[in-house]
């Protein structure tokens, strides 16, 4: 049963089309991420979902509210659609406490002073951070101003929770730990949810669903897994992961396989666009299905090592085969020379 | 190895010496019990007993306090009021709207107080219109109330001023983030917007209760009728109340009235530090969104209107129409009085040409030399790491706490009392030192904010690449500032056309300038002049700001 649906959004600012005929849904305890570089889009149609900007044609309902309709002009302010925000840079109200944030929604919606308390201290708890009720947000660290934006958000049980970059703003080690935090927090309490992400390991860590936005439009609606293993589109492809990228042409289509190839090479791929033999193409492999060999064989082809660079858990190495510039990751630097490397058909897409 | 900054600390000692020299000198004639020029006066304390008996004085210290509170409990809430409106919301006009909004501050309070006489004063326009529908004379122009009235309704610019520039750093994400927890915009406005500048209204607040205190020539166009008096107007009136020079009453007052602006001048300093507590970090990537209003929309542009109608329009134009009429009163027919008269009568008139001359040469030249002398100062203090710069700072307070009526007679005195400087009593230099120090704040303020936009890495670039300080700041510096500075002169150009009270006493034969020469005819009763002169006052304010608006000069500096 769908509970936010947004059809043919658009909208233009100036001659720039940011939203050129978004639409989706989103069921009831749901966590979608909405993912796509810088100028996708992606925080425009959150703001529209939100109420702070509106679209210039299109239609966004939840349940049987009707957010925004411009074939009616109906457009419900802000304040009236019961959502909760949570904004990149926290936007805490620098003049009140953690208590006071937190409680201004339940405030707002006349809940009786006892009962704000006990809602808030409730919520408090929830993330942890009930020590810190009277302190004021300059008092407390990033991390946890961003629990106290979480739980602003939550306290007046939303129908929907938007966040905007909610992580962005902490530091790289925090985040790993708040990704994990975020998700457990939102199963826990089986809301549904939103998030507007540039981060892709983000997006594939909190979300059961992803949509990736590109200049606008929907490039790939799926799963974490499927969007990682079954890109639908080059974009999607190259978005996602590290990859290497090999520009050729087709030599050959045999069923849903295509041999690729290009000055001293040719290689067997999954044809993943409509291509017939001739075409130009490009092959995408994530860097963690190249490997290294030590002979030859189909799908390898016969390298030199350029340089290796030592990363900790991995090595990251650059090697020329064929005309060829490869990245892969190995568990140590190769020793031998020359050395083969693989590109398994079954990893080589093929657009 | 540092060489001993003497440019620095001469410009330094200078500044001290040309802004205490009149403080010292008011505060020595009021120990004095005579003029200090007659060499009979003594030490003593004679001169404040006999202020503190005088019940004129209590009553003037009385008027003058509730209308300094009166005018604050209107201007704050409703420049507050206005402040959010023009900058967080969709008001409808709030783009062109901005300069009108400022006129109150660029029309000088003479002018804008017999524009109301003419307007709605007890035979003016819209009175004697309105007579007819509501019977009697509707309202008494002259009454406390319409007096407070008006100095609150005329003084919200200043709050705005400061309200509305703490509201562009508040980050919009703070309002969507109330809006999205279920405010309305009236909420927002009360419960984020407004207590986040809170130190920045309660800043302006401290500004209009001390600018209540120095109020001049609305209390002296307004009060004098029914013998209202303020401390000003006291001082004013005292100068004839003996009719021999009574300096050393006058001086009594004057320390008064700095005695009491002095720590309100202090307590802003304090305050200042303050108004930057809520700043906020904007979120990455955010356009200016305005609040939208909704159904509010139009009553705050009808709000809006209203008051614009009643601070600008009103005055405005009736004084503008009454420069037109040879005459006015009860049954009088409009199109019948039309002339051009008074223009003319202007133009022939010598003292009244002298006086448009010279204080068109004030504001160009003297505004000219002026902001040189403040970039000077400006300059010297630029990162400068020295406790003399923590001086200036103190300085530039003095001026403020120095109203120009008061600023006017210590420089009359200066150039009476120091014997190498006589020669230069009663010449336009007199004049232009006395502008060029009371608004030495004012011009201090726009010229640092222009200096601050400089970012200190590019007088690094130069400094390592090899230039020297004065390299530095001919070659890097002024450059870069350049554009502030010609700003700067054109809003010290529209402040010195506009200023009045400091010519009160500076006024001599060849002195005179039009704001000072309005009060001394307005004395005299020659309403005819008064207006067209008030007329070509406001057009010449209007010249110089609508040079820099036209260049994109900001006059909210």
């Amino acid at each position: 049963m769908p509970k936010l649906i947004i059809s043919d959004v658009h909208k233009k600012l100036g001659e720039n089309k940011i939203l050129r005929g978004v639409s989706f849904e989103i069921s009831r305890g749901e966590v979608v991420a909405l993912l796509g570089p810088s100028g996708s889009g992606k925080t425009t149609l959150l703001r529209a979902i939100a109420g702070l900007d509106h679209p210039d044609t299109g239609r966004i309902t939840l349940d049987d509210l009707v957010f925004f309709d411009s074939s009616g002009s109906q457009v419900m302010p802000a304040e009236k659609r019961n959502l909760g925000l949570v904004f990149q840079s926290y936007a805490l109200w620098p003049h009140r406490t953690v208590f006071e944030n937190v409680a201004y929604g339940l405030k707002l919606r006349k809940v009786p002073a006892a009962d704000i308390a006990a809602r808030v201290s409730a919520v408090l708890a929830q993330i942890g951070l009930e020590a810190l009720a009277t302190r004021y947000p300059h008092q407390v660290s990033g991390g946890q101003q961003q629990r106290v934006a979480l739980a602003r958000a939550l306290v007046y049980d939303p129908r929907l929770i938007l966040l905007d970059e909610p992580l962005s703003n902490l530091d790289a080690k925090l985040r790993e730990e708040a990704r994990l935090w975020l998700r457990e927090l939102i199963q826990r309490l089986g809301i549904s949810a939103v998030m507007v992400t540039h981060d892709q390991t983000e997006a594939l860590a909190v979300a059961d669903r992803i949509l990736l936005l590109d200049k606008g439009r929907i490039e790939q609606d799926a799963t974490p897994v499927g969007i990682y293993e079954q890109p639908a589109t080059l974009f999607a492809a190259e978005f996602m992961g590290t990859n290497n990228r090999l520009e050729g042409r087709i030599l050959e289509v045999r069923g849903g396989r295509a041999l690729l190839g290009g000055d001293g090479w040719q290689l067997w791929g999954q044809l993943r666009a409509e291509r017939a033999p001739g075409d130009a193409a490009t092959g995408v492999i994530r860097l963690e299905r190249t490997e290294l060999s030590s002979s030859p064989g189909e799908n390898r082809l016969e390298a030199r090592l350029g340089t290796a660079a030592y990363l900790g858990d991995r090595w990251d190495c650059l090697v020329h085969a064929a005309g060829l510039r490869l990245r892969l990751w190995a568990a140590s630097a190769p020793a031998q020379q020359p050395c083969w490397i693989s590109l398994p058909a079954s990893s080589l897409w093929i657009f | 190895m540092k060489r001993f900054p003497w440019i620095r600390v001469a410009v330094v000692m200078v500044t001290a010496v040309v802004i205490l020299t009149p403080l010292a000198i008011i505060l020595y004639q009021s120990l004095l019990d005579g003029p200090f020029f007659m060499a009979a006066s003594r030490g003593s304390l004679e001169a404040f007993r006999f202020v503190f008996v005088d019940p004129d004085f209590h009553r003037a210290l009385g008027t003058t306090a509730a209308l300094a509170a009166g005018m604050t409990a209107i201007a704050v809430p409703l420049g507050s009021l206005l402040a959010f409106l023009m900058i967080r919301t969709d008001l409808p006009g709030r783009h062109w709207l901005e300069p009108l909004l400022l006129v109150p501050i660029f029309v000088s309070p003479v002018v804008l107080s017999l524009g109301y006489i003419v307007a709605v004063g007890p035979v003016g326009f819209i009175t004697l219109w309105a007579k007819p529908f509501l019977g009697e004379t509707p309202w008494n122009l002259y009454s406390m109330g319409s007096i407070i009235t008006i100095a609150g309704l005329t003084h919200i610019p200043y709050v705005y001023l400061y309200a509305s520039s703490a509201l562009r750093s508040v980050g919009p994400d703070l309002e969507e983030a109330a809006r999205t927890a279920g405010a309305g915009p009236l909420r927002v406005a009360i419960d984020v917007s407004l207590p986040l500048v809170r130190p920045a209204i309660l800043y302006s607040g401290v500004l209009i209760l001390f600018l209540g205190f120095e109020l001049f020539g609305l209390p002296l166009v307004l009060g004098d009728p029914e013998g209202r008096l303020v401390l000003a107007t006291y001082l004013y009136k005292l100068t004839n109340k003996l009719g021999v020079p009574s300096y050393h009453l006058m001086a009594v007052v004057a320390v008064v009235i700095i005695a009491i602006s002095f720590p309100l001048v202090w307590l802003q300093r304090k305050l200042l530090g303050q108004a930057n507590r809520f700043v906020t970090m904007r979120g990455k990537g955010m356009s200016e969104r305005p609040l939208p209003l909704g159904p509010w929309r139009w009553p705050a542009a009808a709000l809006m209107a209203a008051w614009l109608l009643a601070t600008v329009v009103l005055p405005l134009v009736g004084i503008t129409l009454r420069s037109f009429v040879s005459t006015w009163g009860e049954g009088v027919h409009l199109f019948e009085v039309l002339t051009l008269d008074h223009f003319r009568e202007v133009f022939d008139d010598g003292r009244a040409m002298r006086a448009i001359v010279n204080s068109v040469s004030i504001a160009i030249f003297g505004g000219a030399l002026a902001v040189a002398a403040y970039a000077v100062i400006g300059l010297t203090a630029h990162r400068w790491k020295s406790r003399l710069t923590k001086v200036l700072d103190y300085l530039v307070m003095v001026p403020r706490g120095m109203p120009g009526l008061i600023a006017g007679l210590a420089f009359l005195w200066v150039f009476l009392f120091v014997k190498p400087l006589r020669p230069l009593g009663g010449t336009l230099f007199s004049v232009w030192l006395a502008y060029t120090v009371v608004w030495f704040a004012y011009g201090n303020r726009i010229v640092s904010s222009a200096l601050m936009q400089v970012g200190p890495e590019l007088e690094e670039a130069a400094s390592t690449v090899g230039a020297s300080r004065s390299q530095i700041i001919r070659h890097v510096t002024l450059p870069l500032i350049r554009f502030g500075l010609v700003g700067a002169w054109l809003l010290i150009f529209a402040i010195f056309v506009r200023e009045y009270s400091i010519g009160v006493y500076l006024y001599g034969p060849d002195t005179e300038v039009i704001g000072s020469l309005i009060v001394s005819l307005w004395g005299a009763g020659s309403m005819d002049l008064v207006a067209a002169l008030s007329v070509i006052n406001v057009l010449l304010v209007a010249a110089g700001l609508s040079v820099a608006l036209r260049l994109g000069v900001r006059l909210n500096a």
